[in-house]
Formats: structure tokens, sequence, C-alpha cells
């Protein structure tokens, strides 16, 4: 088992820096300069050369990428924003949480109700309250994220005067604003982990409800219950693990679109306005974080499957 | 005369599908003494595992649903208990056990073995201690003859050969004190060799500890060594039963006949032909009223054609034959 977790922890570091290599290398093929950018169109040639050599960006790609990483590495140093010489390091230090206190309370109301709902439809299947659970999730996963959180302000803010229009407040400088203005954001995000969850759930617990080892259960005298939690339940959730881990790294990456609609002042919003300024360090940081967060993510779903499932556990010896 | 300790009277099981009813079982009577080996023999969805599913009250509904009859398990009808209740689960397991086919997928592939012989046992010896289940578990694979049973109880059945999977089935099957194992084609995914030590192993059951046991089976090669009495099942009824040897020696039933001469026996000249039955087994959601061997008979008359389906009828020394042409020779 080990050996097997150190495996995956070097596997996930090589994918970082792959990721990290790719992402800088990405970004210097985007068309636009930020130093015309951040100086404005009347500035001269030499003005211009000048902004780019007091950042580096005139020296080879690679020389950049690697001054950039080893900055990272050693002095946990993410540069400085190209157009406003703001320290990005720090920036991601505020924004991030701001990320988390919306994304986090999200998936865990997601995960858990996705859960609920997947086994209800399969215990209760083919039966009114199945029927209705469905179409639900369908309808769901159906409409764009945007469009359900737009709707959503449409009929509790504007109409109905229940949350505020949009904005942002940290729940440890006000946790009553917070709340207020964060429900529907998280909301949105559960109802989207909810879908997912509870579809995958249903179909699993389905699949294994029809399993021979379960039949084998009942002709033992198990009891339904135990039957739905012991031997059904365990074996159905070892694919879902997989979704839960996709959906963890929603947190951040998911975090672009919300963020944007609610003007909410996360990494989502701090990406895509890096993007438009072609501010290379925020948009590298950006990407780099969240692809830390990503492969974490798996990894901790790869570590999950060795614990949750022998054949695994034993096969990676 | 024995007890008889299962006695299933009149039986009826339908599927309700789009394509109608499906009569899986038409009205099967039959009996297992004590400490008695029996066998149900017939072709696939003759309706011999929905049969042993409806005893044990485990067909699903819907679309499945036992419509009437009796099932008397030491002189109590079961079909008086509801499918999910407390007196029927205490029945499955601990008063009946079933082994099945398919031992690869017969057992939960993420737990261990001990996990889910511990899980039965405490199913039906509520508040025994975990130690004193897991003692019982390894006692239980001991009797099956199962090698380091300690170390095998901390074994996931993924770990296991097929044969060692199907006597760990048997050990949950006994563990309980259960007095009548169904086993539904217990050797058929399982390789000649390991089918002879699997089938002597439940012998011995019946044999030494007086169990006693249902093989359903589609190889008659099974009923000759280890059944004493036969059933032999089409389309949802029983259509001839008696004596093993009855069966074999002198069949009655063209259905029987047919079965007989489709396998090879090695006494008989090599040049001797097998006989395949011909035609397809009918479709269960379209019976004739009449026979539903009939398509497939040599045999048949006028008579069976202007009939209702004929009754069991003895043919004489408790052989029993579900066919027009047999009833005149002794009766």
């Amino acid at each position: 088992m080990t050996g097997y977790i150190v495996k995956k922890v070097l596997t996930a570091i090589g994918l970082v820096i792959l990721i990290s290599l790719f992402t800088f290398l990405l970004m210097q093929l985007l068309p636009g300069d930020p130093a015309r950018i951040a100086l404005g169109d009347g500035a001269s040639e030499e003005r211009i050369q000048e902004y780019r050599d007091s950042y580096g960006l005139n020296d080879p790609v690679l020389v950049q990428y690697w001054r950039w990483i080893t900055n990272i590495i050693f002095h946990g140093d993410f540069g400085k924003s190209v157009l406003n010489s703001r320290d990005v390091t720090s920036y991601i230090h505020t924004r991030l949480p701001n990320s988390i206190s919306i994304g986090l309370p999200g998936l865990i109301f997601g995960v858990l109700v996705g859960l609920f709902v997947g086994i209800v439809s399969a215990v209760k299947r083919g039966g009114w309250l199945d029927q209705v659970l469905t179409v639900l999730v369908n309808l769901f996963l159906a409409t764009p994220r945007f469009l359900t959180a737009i709707f959503g302000v449409i009929i509790l803010a504007l109409n109905l005067h229940l949350i505020p229009l949009q904005g942002y407040t940290a729940p440890w400088d006000d946790f009553g604003d917070y709340v207020s203005k964060a429900f529907w954001p998280v909301v949105v995000n559960a109802i989207y982990t909810v879908a997912i969850l509870a579809r995958q759930t249903r179909s699993n617990m389905l699949e294994v409800i029809s399993q021979d080892y379960v039949r084998t259960a009942r002709a033992y005298g198990l009891s339904e219950r135990k039957i739905i939690f012991r031997y059904a339940l365990k074996n159905a959730l070892i694919p879902v693990i997989t979704i839960i881990g996709l959906q963890m790294q929603n947190i951040v990456a998911g975090a672009v679109i919300i963020e944007n609609v609610f003007n909410i002042p996360g990494i989502g919003q701090m990406l895509l306005n890096g993007i438009m300024q072609r501010d290379y360090f925020i948009v590298q940081a950006c990407v780099l974080v969240i692809s830390v967060m990503t492969v974490f993510c798996n990894l901790m779903v790869d570590i999950a499957y060795g614990f949750i499932d022998p054949r695994v556990r034993r096969s990676m010896r | 005369m024995a007890k008889h300790l299962l006695e299933v009277k009149d039986l009826r099981t339908s599927f309700f599908t789009p394509e109608g009813e499906v009569k899986s079982v038409d009205g099967v009577s039959y009996y297992v003494e004590e400490g008695e080996a029996i066998a149900i023999v017939g072709e696939s969805g003759c309706g011999k595992s929905v049969t042993q599913m409806s005893v044990m009250q485990l067909v699903q509904c819907p679309p499945g649903k036992i419509l009437s009859g009796e099932v008397l398990f030491d002189g109590q009808n079961l079909l008086e208990y509801k499918s999910d209740s407390k007196e029927m689960r205490s029945i499955r397991g601990s008063g009946i056990s079933m082994i099945f086919q398919e031992p690869m997928t017969s057992l939960n592939p993420v737990l261990t073995v001990g996990a889910q012989l511990c899980d039965i046992i405490i199913t039906h010896n509520p508040g025994m201690k975990k130690d004193e289940a897991w003692a019982k578990g390894v006692q239980a694979l001991k009797d099956v003859g199962i090698p380091e049973a300690e170390a095998r109880m901390k074994n996931y059945p993924f770990e296991m050969s097929g044969g060692m999977r199907q006597r760990v089935m048997i050990a949950a099957a006994i563990v309980c004190g259960s007095k009548l194992i169904i086993a539904d084609e217990p050797t058929t995914a399982l390789d000649v060799t390991t089918q002879a030590q699997v089938m002597d192993l439940l012998l011995e059951l019946v044999e030494k500890h007086g169990k006693s046991l249902v093989i359903i089976t589609h190889n008659l090669g099974l009923v000759t060594r280890y059944a004493s009495r036969v059933y032999v099942m089409y389309a949802g009824r029983i259509v001839e039963s008696g004596t093993t040897e009855q069966i074999l020696t002198n069949p009655q039933h063209p259905y029987t006949k047919g079965l007989l001469n489709s396998v090879p026996k090695l006494e008989s000249n090599k040049d001797e032909d097998l006989v395949p039955i011909q035609g397809m087994p009918p479709i269960l959601s379209n019976l004739p009223k009449y026979c539903a061997f009939l398509p497939r008979c040599p045999y048949a008359t006028d008579k069976c054609r202007e009939s209702d389906k004929p009754m069991l009828k003895d043919t004489g020394n408790t052989h029993f034959s579900a066919c027009y042409l047999t009833e005149g020779q002794n009766g």
C-alpha cells in the first residue's frame, strides 16, 4: 500500500510539472503583449522594451520558465502582475479562500444530497418519487450552470427580494451577510453535484442490486437494510468516488463561471481577468493552483480506491 | 417412510411482462424427505430455478408473483409469510440454504470470506460476539474441507479458485444449521474434477449429516450418481417423476426419452447416433392449451392435439408421467 501511494504521489508531481510547463508555453503563444496593454497604445517602442526587460519578458522562454518555477518552489513567490506590479502570491492568498468559501459548502451539500437522492431513487426505482427525481436531475444536467444561476437571481433576488443581487462578503468578516450572499451560488454549485452524483449513484446501485452476490445475501436471510448499506452501497460507491473527485476540483475550476456571474472576488474571476489582460503571471499562477488542486483530488481518489476496493489494494502491493 | 421435510403443492409463479403473463411455474408439486437428495431436471427456462426461488420467496416482485400453492417446510406453510418478513428471513440461511451456479459472482467481491460468513452467522444468531462468529466460520470452512481455514477467512473471493469459492458457499449453507440445501446448478461453472469434489461434498452432507438436498441441473450425469429421485420439468410443469433408476432405465415421457437419447452413455455402441430433441423450447408467454411438448414430440397423436394438457398419472410404483401415451399402459 505504501509503495502504491508513493508511486501515485510521484506521478502526481510529474503531472503538475508538465502542466506548469504547458501553461507557460501556451501563454507565450497567445497574441497580445502585456507591456502594450499596461502602457497603453501611445507608448513608445523604447518604453515598451524597457518595460519588458524589467519583467524579464525578453529572455528566452525556457529561461523565463526556469526562473518562474524555481521562484515558486524555493521562495513560494509567484512573481508580480505584469500590469500593476501587484504581488501575485498575496493576490492568490486573498482570492483562494473566497473561492473555497463558496465551493466547499456546495460540494459537501451536493455530495450528501446527491448520494441520498441516488439511493432513494434506486431503492424506490420505478415509483413516483424516483420518476420526479429523475426528471429533475436530467433537467439540471441539461441546463447550463450560468443559466440556472441567472434564473435564480431573477426569481429570488429581483422578484422575491429574498437574496441580494450579487456580491460577496467573506464568512470571517460577517457571517450573516455571507450566508445571504453566498446562498444561491452555493446552491447552484450543489445542484450540479447533486444531479451528477444522483444519476451515477442510482445507476450503480441498480446495477449492484441485480448482482448475484446481492441475491446471495438475500438468500441467506440478511435484512434489506443491511443489504442496501453493507452489500450494495459500498460496491456502488466505488465508481462514485471518481465523480466526487471530479467535483472536488470544481471548487476552484468551476468557480470561473459562478464567480463571474455573481461578481465574487475569487480565483476564477482572477483567472478570467488575467486572461483578458494577458497578465502572464496571474494566469500561470491561477492555472498552477487549479491544476495542483485537480491533481491532488485525483490523487486522493486513487488512494481512496486502494482503501475501498481490495482488488486494487492487492494488485498494487 | 421418512418425514417430508419440504412439500410443495401446486405452486404457480408467473412473471408479468409487456408480452403478457409468463407462467414460469405452472402447478408444480414435489417433496423432499429428510436425508434425501432429489434432482429437478430440465432445459434452460423450464422453470426449475424459478420454482426454487419461489420456495425461498426470492422471486423479484414485480414482475414476478407467486400466485398460489403451498410450500410446506417442516410443517409450516412458508407462503403465509411475506417475502421480507422476519419469519421468512430466518428460514433463509438457517432453515433452507441455496447454493448458486456462479461461484465467481455469488460472493461479494469487496468483503472477505470471513466477513460474509460472519454476516450470515450474526444475522441468524443475534447478539453473538464477533470472535465467536469468526470461530464458527472457521469451523464451517474446515467442515467443507478448506485447508488453512483461518487464513482463508481473511481472503477475498477473487483470491480463491472457483471450486474453493463453491466450498465457501457450501460452508455458508450449512453454518447456520439449514436442514435443506437447494443447489442450483452447483457445478456448471466448474471443471470436471472439481465438479466431482463439490458434488461428493454435498452428498456427504446428506449421508453423514442427514441434510436434504435438491439438485437443480440439466446434467443427467449428476443425477445418476447423486440423486435418489428425479423430477423432470418442461415448460413450467413436472412431466415425469420417479426414482432415478425408473427414470433412467424406463423413461415414460417422450421428453425424458429425448433427453436421455441426446446424451452419450459409456456402455452404448459407438455407432449409435445421438438424437437431439427437435425444435425449440416453447415460449412460456404463449403456451398452447394442449401438451406443451407436442410440437416437438415424435409420438404425438390426434388425441394429444385435441385434449388439454395431460396430468401426472402413476404408471406404477410411484413412477409418474404426464403423457397420454403412457396413461393407458398400467392404469
